[in-house]
């Protein structure tokens, strides 16, 4: 078990690595001047050069990722060439806030995705098909369009939750929570069917298998069948389905947290990319890669403590 | 075994029609009617985009705002521009953006899946650490550093999108070719002198077909929402351009006064990936080598006609006029019916028959383990006044476990792998005697012991993949055992068990019969099994019971054709001339049962009035009751020595 | 190449087979196994789920390595690390168990019978046309005793003898001199199994192929083989005439197979049952690791300090056969008479 956890978190060091040449690479091939952008067209080109020395854009690509390499080495991730501010400084508070939202989108997902899919798997006949509709319409309609649809009913018309923005929990609970509920909404539309289906059929599988049939001929209650049994042998596909959903729902900030205006790591990396601001695009790469690979981390964790050939293998 | 011959039935139209899978999604509805949408979808904006009734472009500012009309099949926008036109055009690009993602990730998954899962050795090793490292890559940060490089060039970021997603394609083709490489086919093709890549295009590539058409429809929806999503932030063409992530934006800037402008823009949207998925499932559902949970149908359960209890005290089991239907893709289909039997205390009686009788289907129905798609549509299972076909839910409290038990045929599929023995065993143990965790542990070792197995203790502590089969079917006994049932119903107890252990568990079972004083019924298709096990016979063919009688009887001579020629196929028992006895013909199947006598087709004996009505049971000699108007064993008369044989 | 003389059509000396287990170390499958079999004969392979047997047929068709010993065609050393020619693969076809599963269901009968034939070309090495495959593919069809139409169907449209039938066809498309039967009835009901054993005896003498037969099931052996080899945990226990091997079992294990196949009479199996009652072994112990002793000796009752210390090696028993065991004399003698009535 120690060894899986080791060896996923060994493998932060490259992926990092790896993300950060890429988008380094790209950003380094962008034609245009960053100095230039920030000082604006009439600024005289001493002061462009000027900028550019103190900025170091001056050297090779490579001693520029080299060097900011040695930063990430310490913990410092550069800063933005438009905001001057530091980039961990930057995104840390807007990590809460990104957090905040999958980790709730993630929860509330799980919890409604598998008992939807359990109840599917149980019933079958009428109740199997509603939810097939429901969850094809959770995959059908854009993330986008479904947080717009939202905001106009839940917000405009009805007044029940804030339309945009973000109130952070120290300042009000509630309004941190009602502040969440259509972002969640609308980001985990999607996850809760890819969960439920999921669960749905992994639970089916397992409701025909023998080791169910013998159980239940046996005397075993219902209830403690499935519950004991069917969920625990089903729940090996449902946690990867679950880690799939973590890592769609932290892309998936880019679009929801545009639209709902949350001060969170998507809306910075939309901002950035408009910006061409590498550092803090690059920063992003990082926390996400990070996030991933714990995500990761926890799934194989989970996979250990649920497969007993896994743990004795 | 029959259940599965129910299931087979019901699946033969999909899998028949795997050879073309084009001909097996259209055959269904969901697959035509999806398919027809897409194909309308795609046309309309790849033709539709250069014959637009409007120009996307041209603005007619006393037009905007417009609902549907004639002139404005979906009304007009901010600017009064023709939706439908900016639709169609946007909808081209979004096709065309989506199309470059899935052929990106197609042709580079494909071949690299295929290698990794059908070559194995370091190949997989690489690839599948590469395709784990990608599998984590912040996909949407990459997405958006490309377009910044590339000016919101959406195809290129498309394409990248499609190359970043083949990480996961190429895992689910590796495990669908590493599985297809176990099919026997593959190792034949390469004792055709076929080179390895040969045999991946040939046999592995035509079995990963299916999984990567499902995992490319799934694909494709997320790359449109994500190529909408995209254009939506207005990093894909810039305006005027139409996009439909771009219109829908456009509609949420006026969706308090037009609300109308979200229902075209989203609901185009809507309809492109519904229709993608639903084609997805259907092909799902046509290439799986099993219909997912029998698609949902049911046994219409109309008013069942349960069969009086003859009341013997003597008899334990008492099944009368038993009808099992199981409801398939053509309609409902009767694979057992009219079947009666006793199982009096401490007898054991076999349930002889050869796949497709309909032996394993009489077992699970008395206790109530048919799958969801079969249901009893007549008769009763009589169980000490109580019906056992009538029993739902709570009902079974009481009867299973502690009346009847149930010991399945593959003992390593019969028992939990997540969960250790010792645990399996007291769970069961503490709902039959009520007691806690510490005399559950006790009583667990005692059942260990009672199944004779050697190390109590340290089997209990152990996981079912580390004990072997023979150990494993002398737990799943001791499951059985824990509620002290009156009657075990062993479901091929030793098919999947070689012969010395095979032994071992008839000697086990008959110990355990002495001991407990408990009945068996003993399903099975070896005439062996029969002769060291059981007392009373009970042989099924095609759904019918077609005799009933004493073992000894039935091996001394039996009164139906169909048992005496099973009987006669034993390898043991050449014919003169050295050939082995058959039975021509096949067995038909459920939905082909003639009228009159199911065996009258392949039977030596068969005259014109077998197939004029319905065969009743007849009374023989001996102890014997068949199916058969024609029998070899005289009515009512002793059994003696002019015993004829059917050849 | 080929051999003159009286090189038997297959010979297999001394053949071991390892396995890759676990991440380093590898385990013996098969150990020190030899037979042959002569043109247009039958030998039987039986064992139960662990004995090799089927490994053993692999190695001979080039699908397991062999680690140590020959493979011959014709007196033809065969390539250890599993390479076989055309020729060999056109002499030696292999038929399995699993009928379900040994034909592409996404293929027709037709193209699946006649993959072999394109694939490996005739006798003369050459490929026939595509009228001579079509004609070729519907008369082996026929002779298995398929419908004529079934060459344009699927797999899953067959019940499982008519596949198994079809896996027949396509390994005598091209002709073969010795096919491997591995369990092809294993998987089939009681009646439909002795239709295929009957063709498979016709074949035989039609075309005068040689078999190897690989069962679990002795009386199925018996009835197709004339000569039997007897293997447990990879190792030759008992080898001999098949009338020989069931009617006086010399080896221990031969004699526990024997009394552990139930017989369809209910007196004769009653009496079978008490004579093995009185030659169970006591002790059921974990099988000892495969080291200088008999693989038998955990469930042997005649095992004495010699069978754990010495490899027994391969000599002549009482009657007749050949056994790997100490104490055959004894096996003999106290063969209860009910195990082989």
């Amino acid at each position: 078990m120690l060894r899986i956890v080791l060896r996923r978190l060994l493998w932060a060091v490259p992926l990092v690595l790896g993300v950060s040449l890429v988008v380094f690479l790209l950003a380094s091939l962008v034609p245009g001047d960053p100095a230039r952008t920030i000082l604006g067209e009439s600024a005289t080109p001493d002061a462009v050069a000027a900028l550019r020395t103190e900025l170091g854009l001056d050297r090779p690509w490579y001693e520029q990722y080299l060097s900011w390499l040695g930063g990430l080495a310490h913990g410092d991730l550069g800063t933005s060439v438009f905001t001057g501010e530091p980039v961990t400084t930057a995104l840390n508070s807007r990590l809460a806030v990104t957090l905040a939202l999958v980790l709730t989108t993630v929860v509330v997902c799980s919890v409604v995705g598998v008992a939807v899919g359990v109840v599917g798997a149980l019933r079958g006949g009428i109740t199997a098909r509603v939810l097939d509709v429901v969850s094809l319409a959770g995959i059908a309609l854009p993330s986008f369009w479904v947080a717009l649809v939202l905001v106009s009913v839940f917000a405009v018309k009805l007044r029940w939750f804030p339309a945009t923005g973000y109130v952070s929990p120290d300042q009000s609970l509630g309004g941190w929570a009602s502040s969440l509920v259509l972002p969640v909404v609308s980001l985990g539309l999607l996850g809760v069917a890819v969960i439920a289906k999921q669960t749905r059929d992994a639970a089916l599988t397992v409701l025909e298998s023998d080791h169910v049939a013998v159980l239940r001929a046996n005397g075993l209650p219902e209830t403690r069948l499935v519950l004991g049994h069917v969920l625990r042998n089903a729940s090996i596909p449902v946690v990867s389905a679950i880690g799939v959903v973590f890592v769609g729902s932290l892309d998936a900030t880019v679009f929801v947290e545009n639209v709902f205006v949350l001060p969170g790591l998507g809306s910075r990396a939309t901002q950035a990319t408009v910006d061409h601001d590498v550092s803090v695009i690059l920063g992003i790469g990082v926390y996400f890669t990070l996030v991933v690979v714990l995500v990761n981390l926890l799934v194989d964790v989970a996979y250990g403590l649920l497969d007993p050939k896994v743990r004795t293998a | 075994m029959s259940a599965t011959v129910a299931a087979t039935a019901a699946t033969a139209p999909a899998t028949a029609a795997r050879g073309s899978l084009l001909r097996g999604v259209l055959a269904t509805w969901r697959g035509r009617t999806a398919g027809a949408v897409l194909l309308v979808v795609v046309l309309a904006c790849l033709v539709g985009a250069f014959v637009t009734p409007y120009d996307p472009l041209a603005q007619d500012l006393a037009a905007a705002r417009q609902t549907p009309s004639g002139a404005h099949w979906l009304g007009t926008d901010l600017l009064g521009r023709d939706v439908l036109s900016r639709l169609l055009q946007g909808g081209a690009s979004s096709l065309v953006a989506v199309l470059v993602a899935v052929l990106v990730r197609t042709v580079v998954a494909l071949p690299l899946g295929l290698a990794a899962g059908h070559l194995g050795g370091r190949v997989d090793q690489v690839i599948t650490r590469v395709v784990d490292l990608v599998m984590a890559v912040p996909t949407i940060v990459i997405l958006l550093s490309v377009l910044t490089l590339f000016g919101n060039d959406l195809l290129i970021g498309m394409a990248v999108f499609g190359l970043l997603g083949s990480a996961g394609l190429v895992r689910i083709v590796r495990g669908a070719a590493l599985a297809a490489s176990q099919e026997l086919h593959v190792t034949a093709g390469r004792l055709m002198g076929l080179s390895r890549r040969q045999v991946a295009v040939r046999h592995v590539l035509s079995r990963v077909r299916g999984v990567v058409i499902v995992q490319t429809t799934l694909f494709a929806t997320i790359a449109l929402g994500v190529q909408t999503g995209l254009s939506f932030l207005g990093l894909g063409a810039p305006p005027p351009e139409p996009t439909w992530g771009g219109m829908v934006g456009e509609a949420a800037s006026v969706v308090q006064s037009y609300p109308w402008l979200m229902v075209p823009t989203g609901g185009v949207i809507a309809i492109t990936v519904l229709a993608l998925g639903v084609l997805g499932d259907v092909v799902r559902d046509t290439t799986a080598d099993r219909s997912s949970a029998s698609g949902g149908r049911s046994v219409r359960r109309r008013g069942r006609v349960p069969a009086a209890d003859p009341g013997d005290p003597d008899v334990l089991l008492a099944v009368r006029g038993l009808e099992v239907a199981f409801a398939t893709a053509a309609g409902e289909v009767t694979v057992v019916r009219d079947v009666d039997l006793d199982v009096r205390a401490g007898e054991t009686v076999g349930l002889v028959g050869e796949s497709g009788s309909g032996k394993s289907v009489v077992a699970k129905a008395v206790l109530g383990l048919l799958p969801r798609n079969g249901a009893v549509v007549a008769g009763s299972a009589w169980w000490r006044g109580t019906d056992l076909t009538g029993l739902r839910g709570r009902g079974w409290r009481g009867v299973r476990g502690s009346q009847i038990a149930l010991v399945a045929q593959d003992p390593l599929r019969a028992l939990d792998p997540t969960s250790r023995i010792g645990a399996q065993l007291g769970e069961l143990v503490r709902v039959h005697d009520r007691v806690g965790r510490r005399a559950a542990r006790v009583r667990v070792v005692e059942l260990l012991e009672q199944v004779q197995v050697i190390d109590p203790a340290e089997v209990a502590r152990r996981y079912p993949h580390e004990i072997s089969g023979g150990m494993a079917q002398r737990v799943a006994i001791a499951m059985a055992l824990a509620g002290r049932p009156r009657l075990l119903v062993a479901d091929e107890p030793t098919t999947a068990l070689d012969v010395t252990v095979q032994a071992e568990v008839l000697d086990l079972l008959r110990a355990l019969q002495a001991e407990t004083g408990m009945a068996i019924l003993l399903v099975t298709h070896d005439w062996g099994v029969v002769a060291d096990a059981c007392e009373r016979v009970v042989v099924l063919y095609a759904g019918e019971v077609v005799e009933r009688a004493d073992a000894a009887d039935v091996f001394a001579g039996p009164g139906h054709p169909y048992t005496r020629a099973l009987l006669d196929c034993s390898p043991d028992q050449p014919a003169p001339d050295g050939t082995l006895r058959t039975v021509p013909g096949t067995v038909p199947p459920p939905d082909a049962w003639p009228t009159g006598c199911h065996f009258a087709a392949r039977c030596p004996r068969a005259q014109d009035d077998c197939t004029q009505e319905g065969i009743p049971m007849v009374e023989l000699a001996g102890s014997r009751v068949a199916r058969c108007i024609h029998p070899l064993v005289p009515a009512g008369q002793p059994v003696g020595l002019t015993l004829e044989r059917s050849r | 190449m080929r051999a003159t003389g009286a090189a038997p059509l297959v010979e297999l000396d001394g053949v071991s087979v390892d396995y890759r287990w676990g991440r380093r170390g590898t385990r013996r499958a098969v150990d020190d196994v030899g037979f042959r079999v002569e043109a247009g004969a039958t030998l039987g392979l039986v064992g139960e789920s662990g004995s090799g047997k089927s490994t053993l047929a692999k190695a001979l068709v080039g699908l397991a390595p062999v680690a140590a010993g020959e493979v011959r065609l014709d007196g033809v050393v065969q390539d250890p690390a599993g390479r076989r020619d055309r020729g060999f693969l056109r002499d030696v076809q292999y038929v399995f168990q699993d009928p379900n599963s040994s034909l592409n269901p996404t293929r027709t009968v037709g193209w699946s019978v006649a993959e072999p034939l394109l694939a490996l070309g005739d006798r003369d090495g050459r490929r026939p046309g595509a009228d001579g495959v079509r004609a070729r593919v519907a008369d082996i069809l026929a002779r298995v005793g398929l419908p004529a139409d079934a060459a344009t169907r699927y797999p899953a449209q067959f019940s499982g003898g008519q596949r198994q039938r079809i896996a027949i066809a396509r390994a005598l498309v091209v002709a073969p001199r010795l096919v491997v039967c591995d369990e092809v009835v294993s998987a089939l009901d009681l009646s439909v199994q002795a239709q295929v054993l009957n063709l498979l005896t016709e074949l035989q003498r039609d075309l005068g192929l040689a078999y190897l037969f690989i069962s679990h099931d002795l009386g199925v052996v018996e009835h197709m083989a004339s000569q039997v080899l007897v293997l447990y945990r990879g190792r030759v226990m008992e080898s001999g005439a098949a009338v020989a091997v069931q009617g006086a079992p010399a080896h221990p294990y031969t004699q526990a197979l024997l009394a552990a196949a139930p017989v369809a009479d209910p007196d004769r199996q009653r009496a079978r049952r008490e004579a093995r009652a009185a030659r169970a072994a006591a002790v059921r112990s974990a099988p000892a690791p495969l080291g200088e002793s008999c693989p038998f000796t955990h469930r042997c009752l005649l095992a004495t300090d010699v069978c754990h210390e010495q490899r027994p090696a391969l000599r002549t028993s009482p009657s007749g056969t050949q056994v790997t065991c100490h104490r055959t004399e004894d096996a003999v003698a106290t063969l209860p008479p009910a195990v082989v009535a």
